[in-house]
């Protein structure tokens, strides 16, 4: 698609590849949110407004002082928290360490640096090497 | 113009791609945002090949050479891993969930999901990459070529000895 000369039927031809593209994209993302539904069962569901009576969407806890993706702090009398994973709320956790370590956060060291640096140290070797 | 362009956009959506796609490096916040231009950047990668796409899928039954077939299903099949991680991405959002209200529960399902789609995106990337690694060269030997001129018969008029051409 050449829209050099920005006229006319090249703009139309842009716009209807943009809503094609727009409709494929809203499809697929549809068709992967169905397909983890039905895989995911009652654990998954559209986002949903945060109000004041929101449990948290990892923990299902409800305290109102919320650690927020902070290591989860220790229980106070009173308060429970269920276990995101295994829907337990026994306190002597035997995955303990998922909890008070970290969700929602990066792993330390990415794969992604490892799988991504080889090629381009590769490619810029070939480079250094044809053009240097 | 248009080789100019491409490899532009194409430049641009590898460097956000390797800021977004490094979240141990570069924070939540980048990867989060910076997965939207992705988004963005890449949509219109797509819309300018659109033509390309659509001739290829008529063809693709019929009589079409393996490199197109073979190009066609690594294109569909990193579009569609990319709307798997995009979507799992956004069900498990920190920052951009959050800044427009919501949250998603089913954290124990979108993330493993995130994390190994990812993984296949960056594959399919690196093939994709690898199959039309002939164009980057050219298109990048097109970029930095100068064209060589001489003079002929006094006459200021400079004519190129090279077969390229640049556009302006």
């Amino acid at each position: 698609m050449n829209f050099v000369d920005w006229e006319g039927e090249y703009a139309l031809r842009f716009l209807r590849a943009s809503l094609l593209v727009t409709l494929v994209t809203l499809v697929t993302a549809a068709g992967v949110y169905l397909v983890t539904e039905s895989f995911g069962g009652m654990l998954v569901s559209l986002p949903e407004k945060i109000t004041p009576q929101s449990t948290c969407p990892v923990a299902g806890c409800s305290a109102s002082s919320c650690h927020g993706a902070a290591p989860a702090p220790k229980l106070v009398a009173g308060q429970s928290m269920r276990c995101p994973k295994g829907g337990c709320q026994s306190m002597s956790c035997h995955a303990a360490d998922r909890l008070i370590s970290h969700y929602q956060s990066p792993k330390d060291a990415s794969l992604n640096v490892w799988i991504i640096g080889l090629p381009l140290f590769t490619l810029a070797m070939i480079a250094i090497a044809r053009y240097a | 113009m248009k080789i100019a362009r491409d490899l532009a956009i194409v430049t641009l959506l590898l460097a956000i791609y390797v800021i977004a796609a490094n979240p141990g490096t570069t924070g939540l916040l980048v990867h989060e945002w910076g997965s939207i231009g992705v988004l963005l950047v890449g949509l219109l990668h797509t819309i300018l090949h659109w033509d390309w796409i659509i001739d290829t899928l008529k063809c693709f039954l019929g009589k079409l050479s393996a490199s197109s077939r073979s190009n066609l299903v690594i294109d569909v099949a990193l579009f569609v891993a990319f709307i798997f991680v995009f979507v799992s991405g956004f069900m498990v959002s920190r920052h951009v969930l959050l800044a427009l209200g919501y949250f998603a529960p089913g954290y124990f399902v979108w993330k493993p999901l995130h994390l190994i789609t990812a993984k296949v995106l960056l594959a399919l990337i690196l093939v994709h990459a690898a199959m039309h690694w002939k164009w980057i060269l050219s298109a990048l030997r097109f970029k930095w070529a100068k064209p060589r001129f001489i003079w002929e018969n006094r006459v200021e008029k400079a004519v190129p000895l090279s077969g390229i051409q640049r556009e302006e």
